[in-house]
């Protein structure tokens, strides 16, 4: 398959539209000053576009050109986390129809039983598949990979029953999954059969850890497993850390991956959850409790707790020894819940079980602010590559926060990363923060578009229960530039006031990294490129500094850069840098990490101005790779 | 396959968790933590008369967990096939051996409460909890679609071939959601009692089964070898520890199917955005639902609505209101659209919401100041059943949680026209609590529940609770024809409680138990004074079987005391058979 098209070949004008009405009310005053023909020109075009509803056609074919059967389509609204569409109807024709969709950016992703699609490792994983109403997708769907072998007890008998899970550990490339890998479905699981022979099959290329026994996630409801109990053992015959990686090729099947299960009984972690479930589309009905390996994604139980008052417990079994976190959600399912969730405790699990553990459900926070839309300075817009600058729409404008975890803190939220498009009058609210440090930022699909700021007007902050906050000194600093110092949030409290500065302009650049020895060669190793601003009065403004992970092929992009002049720089990438908690912090986050991406940035003399609109292409970033 | 996305599996989760909560709080109580453990041993054989050792043996709680979906207690078998469970605390067990391939006699139809049931009182020790191993048989093939690939991810339908009435899944220690074909079209099946059974692959699309969202049946049900007339299916027999092979299914093309498009518009005739549409198949009459399903997604910004997946039949078309607060349709109700699916796609359907009515009131405990007590009151929800004026009105169920506050108000939003039945309940129950009766103004409703007119806001209904901590152990001696007797195969008991002069209203999740292999039973959570105790016979999942009479039977309770009780059941006097 094709990296999927950015910018779809058909004019998206009528999309704007809508959301250019709603913008116009989100424009600074003078803005509006500037462009009232333009507003009113979108009010009309809107109200013509409220009459029809959006649609995405998608094409799906496998291997042989022809449809896939039991292919099954989904959109998902970037920004609104229950706004999912589904088609199934193309099993004959291979054409599917996402319809009555809203303006916005869609993720488009195909399920189809045994298939997975075919990914380009050279295209970035976030930026993949993303379509809006009025495109047509295409996807190629080619045999998944297949993973089988036998699974037998401690005595070499067939172990009739374990439950076998495995965890994509490296992609296609080698290295760790990122979390945008959407090509990707969850932990496929199975259960040896009366012969103790399993299959699991559809994987995506990649390394994988494979495990039996243990704690299955797949028993909701059903008849206990006689290893349910144990401490889950990894291929070949090991505990976790001695877990062999299985490389599974897609359309390729990895047999023989025989498990001798070691028989260790596993812990139980046990205790209750307190406080009140969160509301949401499901809300208010339960609350889920994870338990993960200490900085993995690895979840070791799960347990979903109903009830009230003292029924309220949970109860996982089969733990082995180690380090975990444990933690508690409820509701926020839907873009209005409000989730709850419990602080995330550090478990440690040594020889015995862990009884008594109390996770208490507390209100989570929210932030809440406006985004603002700078228009093009009129000599840019005179600029040739400006041209064909078209009016902005609030649904291309993703703001979210990242936690900004300390040192020794759980990088985790309780609820990913929340990411919202701000409404009609570019208002957003993030929803389900746990309490902690965060980094807000903005997520732009559209590639002419730039952050210039976010700040938090004073005085802001309004604690829960809605009384106006004494203010602190903090908040007190006018406009407090929360780009730069982050902003912290407590249980339940409700922030305001944030207002994010989107403008129009942006410059993009793509390169590749070559070996400083010869230009042909390609770097070894996994590189991460910064760009660093060279005017020292841009030094703290931390919007200025962007990175991007090399791809495997060496290829690079930059996308919604501030115009501007910026210094490379190229570092190799350690594998736990990729993993959590190090994979999501940026370097410009930290002032010292700041001056010393400059120092380096200075020092190694690359430089590059981009003006308005500008796409830079073809750079080529020597590095030394010894 | 469980794994189809998170998002769908957190859905289906989410789902099944909803269904099961307004119907299934029947007497989910939790072992009570004794402070004497018992003990239960048994032997595990082969049915060759050989001892079975390393056999896996499970204590399950008797009733369905969602907390604690694990055993309490797991033992193995030693090299006679022995086992001994210690530290057992009392309460209502299944005990089930950990042989999937194997099938014991203790099997039922639905995996989700195999095993056998024991009571275990504090301090006992049960013993002579004996099973006999049967290897059981195993089916295996290859499903194929027409044009000869594989069908990958298809669940297989094992059902008795000699018991065509009866709609579930054959017998098997195997959770049957996970009978499915892999990527070369290959499924196996094991654990099978020795019998005949009919394999098929594909939805009965005929039988007002909705199926909504990812699993949408793609088929038409088709038996090995390739039929979709269950009378020319091939019959497959099974014996013990035998494999039948080759029973491969070449399924037949996938029916068309269509869709329905449509809005949903306010009593002003306005849009309604990101409000949910189920939809439900009418059986002839028009007037009941044959299932209902919500694929999770909502209308659009404009109102707009699609339900795919349609094959030919009559359907209606309503909105689902979960969420509670957050949902925008909370206050309201929906008139439904009906339509009929012939040969082609449905347009410009409409579905209206209404401004619906409401209950509010008060719940109080009646006959106790323990304030740990009255503060439970929050922790209970309540259901609320509502008999719609108007015998089309589909989908007018007030879903989700209806809860009790903290100061004991509560109020249900977006009733539709009709009679309001609530009951109290929890899921799990809580332990204790019953409804003695739900009064309007100082007076008692009927049976039949509170009538709410349109748009009526009904106020002044109070939830008069009681609760109480007295526990009954039974013992039911069963006999025949004046002789000690035992149960026949697939028969069991059930043991209900009735508190003597409860109202109309009267709602007791509570009052019942199933009675184990040793005839014994546990209520807990009873009130002091007259209970009126029904004892029957039944055979699950057997629509023909002889129907027993009920044993009715009065016992005093005291204001958390221990009483017991024995019943004798006559099994001779069968009063008729049920067809």
């Amino acid at each position: 398959m094709k990296p999927s098209p950015r910018f779809p070949t058909k004019p998206r004008a009528r999309a704007f539209a809508p959301a250019l009405f709603a913008l116009s009310l989100a424009l600074a005053p003078a803005a509006r000053a500037q462009q009232p023909a333009r507003a009113d020109t979108a009010r009309a075009e809107a109200a013509a576009d409220a009459r029809g509803s959006g649609t995405i056609t998608v094409r799906v074919l496998g291997e042989d050109n022809q449809p896939v059967a039991n292919a099954v389509v989904s959109a998902v609204r970037l920004g609104s986390s229950s706004n999912v569409t589904n088609d199934n109807s193309g099993a004959t024709t291979g054409r599917y129809v996402l319809s009555n969709l809203d303006p916005g950016v869609y993720r488009v992703s195909v399920y189809a039983p045994g298939f997975v699609p075919e990914i380009d490792p050279n295209a970035a994983p976030g930026e993949r598949n993303l379509f809006r109403p009025g495109d047509a997708a295409s996807f190629r769907l080619v045999k998944g990979g297949v993973l089988t072998g036998r699974v037998t007890d401690a005595e070499g008998e067939p172990a009739v029953g374990a439950t076998i899970s495995v965890v994509r550990v490296r992609d296609a490339a080698g290295r760790p999954p990122s979390p945008d890998d959407f090509g990707y479905f969850g932990s496929p699981q199975r259960r040896a059969d009366d012969r103790g022979v399993f299959r699991i099959y559809g994987l995506q290329s990649g390394s994988y850890i494979v495990r039996a026994g243990g704690r299955s996630s797949m028993s909701f409801g059903s008849r206990p497993s006689a290893y349910d109990g144990d401490a889950a053992t990894y291929y070949p015959s090991a505990t976790r850390d001695g877990a062999v990686e299985v490389q599974v090729q897609a359309g390729q099947e990895a047999a023989d991956i025989d498990i001798r299960l070691r028989g260790e009984r596993g812990h139980t972690v046990s205790g209750t959850v307190a406080g009140a479930f969160g509301t949401g589309d499901f809300g208010a009905a339960g609350a889920g409790v994870s338990l993960r390996r200490l900085n993995t994604t690895e979840t070791e139980g799960f347990a979903y707790v109903v009830g009230a008052g003292d029924t309220r417990s949970f109860d996982m079994e089969g733990i082995a020894d180690g380090e975990y976190e444990i933690v508690a959600t409820s509701g926020g399912d839907s873009d209005k819940g409000s989730g709850t969730a419990s602080a995330v405790q550090r478990v440690t699990v040594r020889g015995a079980d862990v009884t008594g553990l109390r996770l208490s459900l507390a209100p989570l926070a929210t932030v809440a602010g406006r985004v603002a839309v700078e228009p093009l300075a009129a000599a840019d817009a005179a600029r040739p590559e400006c041209k064909d600058a078209r009016p902005p729409a609030l649904y291309e404008m993703l703001v979210g926060a990242t936690r900004d975890a300390a040192a020794g803190e759980s990088p985790f939220g309780s609820s990913g990363t929340p990411e919202r498009v701000p409404d009609e009058r570019g208002e957003f609210t993030l929803r389900n923060l746990t309490p902690g440090r965060y980094r807000l930022g903005l997520r732009l699909t559209d590639d002419s578009l730039y952050a210039r700021s976010i700040t938090q007007a004073a005085g802001a902050g309004v604690p829960a229960g809605g009384q106006a906050a004494p203010a602190n000194a903090a908040r007190a600093a006018a406009a407090a530039d929360i780009a730069r110092n982050g902003i912290s949030v407590g249980a339940g409290e409700r922030l305001a006031g944030v207002v994010a500065v989107v403008a129009q302009g942006a410059a993009g650049l793509r390169g590749r990294l070559a070996s400083a020895d010869d230009d042909t060669e390609r770097p070894s190793g996994t590189w991460r490129v910064h760009l660093v601003p060279a005017e020292a009065e841009r030094a703290d403004d931390v919007l200025r500094y962007a990175e991007t992970l090399a791809l495997p092929d060496g290829s690079f992009a930059f996308r919604n850069l501030a115009p501007g002049r910026y210094h490379f720089v190229a570092r190799p990438v350690a594998e736990a840098e990729l993993r959590p908690p190090a994979r999501q912090r940026r370097a410009a986050w930290e002032a010292a990490s700041r001056a010393e991406l400059r120092r380096e940035a200075e020092a190694a003399k690359n430089a590059v101005t981009l003006t308005p609109c500008q796409r830079a292409e073809d750079f080529t970033l020597r590095v030394n790779a010894k | 396959m469980l794994d189809r996305c998170r998002g769908a599996l957190a859905l289906t989760a989410a789902l099944f968790l909803l269904l099961l909560a307004p119907n299934a709080p029947t007497q989910a109580q939790s072992p009570s933590s004794a402070p004497q453990p018992g003990a239960i041993t048994g032997r595990v054989t082969t049915d060759d008369g050989k001892a079975a050792p390393r056999v896996g043996v499970a204590l399950m709680p008797a009733e369905y967990q969602p907390n604690r979906n694990r055993p309490v207690s797991r033992a193995e078998t030693d090299g006679d096939g022995r086992f001994r469970m210690t530290n057992v605390p009392a309460g209502r067990y299944r005990l089930l051996t950990l042989t999937p391939a194997h099938t014991a006699p203790d099997l039922r139809g639905s995996f989700l409460d195999n095993g056998r049931l024991i009571n275990v009182a504090a301090g006992e020790t049960v013993e002579g909890a004996d099973f006999v191993l049967t290897r059981g048989g195993v089916i295996t093939g290859r499903v194929t679609t027409g044009d000869g690939k594989p069908a990958v991810g298809e669940r297989i339908g094992v059902t008795y071939a000699d018991r065509r009435n009866e709609r579930g899944p054959a017998a098997s220690a195997v959770n049957p959601f996970e009978w499915e074909t892999d990527d070369r079209g290959v499924y196996r099946i094991y654990g099978l009692a020795p019998g005949r059974y009919l394999v098929s692959v594909g939805q009965d699309t005929g039988g007002g089964v909705i199926v909504v969202g990812m699993a949408s049946p793609r088929y038409a049900r088709t038996f090995h070898p390739s039929t979709t007339d269950a009378a020319q299916a091939r019959v497959v027999e099974v014996s013990s520890g035998m494999e039948a092979t080759g029973v491969d299914i070449s399924l037949a093309d996938a029916p068309k199917s269509f869709q329905a498009t449509g809005r949903i518009v306010d009593e002003a005739g306005r849009p309604v955005a990101g409000v949910g549409v189920a939809h439900s198949s009418l059986r002839p009459d028009q007037k009941s639902i044959g299932g209902w399903g919500w694929d999770g997604s909502k209308s659009n910004q404009n109102g707009e609505f699609v339900l795919k997946n349609l094959f030919p039949g009559r359907y209606a078309a309503f909105i689902v209101k979960f969420g509670g607060d957050a949902s925008p349709a909370h206050n309201d109700y929906s008139e439904p659209a009906q339509f009929e699916i012939t040969d082609g796609d449905i347009s410009n359907l409409t579905i209206r919401m209404k401004r619906g009515g409401s209950i509010s009131g008060t719940a109080v405990v009646e006959g106790t100041n323990d304030r740990a007590v009255i503060q439970r009151l929050s922790t209970l929800s309540i259901y609320a059943n509502l008999t719609p004026a108007k015998p089309d009105q589909l989908g007018a169920a007030v879903m989700g949680d209806n809860k009790i506050n903290p100061d004991g108000s509560f109020r249900i939003a977006g009733i539709a026209p009709g009679k309001m039945r609530l009951v109290v309940g929890g899921f799990p129950q809580p332990k204790g609590f019953t409804l003695l009766r739900v009064e309007r103004n100082g007076v008692e409703v009927p049976r039949d529940g509170i009538e709410v007119g349109p748009g009526e806001q009904v106020t002044g209904v109070r939830l008069v609770i009681g609760y109480g901590t007295a526990t009954l152990r039974g013992q039911i001696s069963l006999v025949s024809n004046g002789q000690p007797a035992a149960l026949p195969e697939g028969v069991r008991l059930s043991v209900s409680a009735a508190r003597a002069g409860a109202g109309a209203s009267a709602a007791n999740f509570g009052g019942g138990a199933t009675v184990d292999a040793r005839g014994r039973f546990v209520l807990e959570g009873l009130m002091s004074g007259e209970y009126e105790l029904t004892v029957r016979a039944f055979a699950p999942g057997a629509p023909g079987a002889q129907q027993y009479p009920a044993v009715k039977q009065t016992v005093q309770m005291t204001e958390g005391g221990e009483a017991s009780v024995t019943v004798v059941y006559d099994l001779s006097k069968t009063t008729e058979t049920k067809q």
